[in-house]
């Protein structure tokens, strides 16, 4: 019999396909977990919707689940309910730390350019918030790529949505 | 779509148009900074009559002529792949 305590730690396990330094569960696009004899549920909240992802993050969560013993169903829901705030304390952290700034907290209307383009924004390398917005796009997404006048480094800002 | 009674269409739609602020501000930033180019003034004008049709046809609720065309490119990148390709 598999616990939902051994599903959240096996699915904390998972690094996210992109960005491997933080897993699903410090992502937040796990929203609820429920365990039935063997089958296990599991509700899954994707991130962007055009994120090329969701289906190795959806079929790596089931052959982990499998690999507990127990049956997958992976429910996932098409509502709003993803935002970049649902990333965890330590999953935040994870990332500046390997260099991708932190996404900033969710504001209550849509994000300006000149919010985007404000000195706002702390670079991962050496915390200045002397940086600028180089293009709103990066190598994926969701993610910005900024410059840091203070260490002349460029760096990946994760977009706030 | 916001406002759908349907719960999936109305949450995916705000989903979207979270995502969409994006992609509008970068639309935005190029259009500024292109605005002077003659070709990209030549192709925005020959482009126009789709842009058009494609918001003729959602504010009036029927097709109007271009959106053959537009249709056609849009829908492009689908018909090339074989069938039950998957993304």
């Amino acid at each position: 019999m598999v616990t939902e305590a051994q599903v959240w730690d096996a699915l904390a396990e998972i690094p996210d396909p992109e960005i491997p330094v933080i897993s699903l569960v410090d992502l937040g696009v796990v929203r609820g977990i429920d365990v039935d004899d063997r089958r296990v549920r599991v509700e899954f909240t994707p991130t962007f919707l055009g994120c090329p992802a969701l289906e190795v993050m959806r079929d790596a969560m089931a052959d982990s689940i499998r690999a507990l013993g127990a049956e997958p169903e992976i429910q996932v829901l098409l509502d709003d309910s993803w935002s970049t705030d649902r990333i965890t304390a330590a999953g935040r952290e994870k990332l500046r730390a390997s260099g991708f700034a932190p996404p900033s907290p969710r504001g209550i209307a849509a994000p300006t350019l000149v919010q985007l383009q404000s000195n706002a924004h702390r670079c991962p390398y050496c915390g200045s918030t002397e940086t600028r917005l180089e293009n709103i796009f990066g190598p994926t997404p969701c993610r910005s790529l900024r410059y840091c006048g203070s260490c002349k480094q460029p760096f990946e800002q994760f977009k706030t949505i | 779509m916001k406002q759908s009674e349907d719960p999936e269409i109305a949450g995916l739609a705000t989903k979207i148009d979270r995502e969409e602020a994006y992609h509008r501000i970068h639309a935005q930033m190029w259009f500024d900074r292109l605005r002077d180019e003659p070709r990209f003034v030549e192709a925005l004008e020959r482009l126009r009559p789709q842009a058009e049709a494609l918001l003729d046809s959602a504010q009036r609720g029927e097709h109007t002529a271009e959106l053959a065309d537009l249709w056609e490119e849009m829908t492009m990148v689908r018909r090339s792949q074989p069938a039950g390709t998957k993304w």
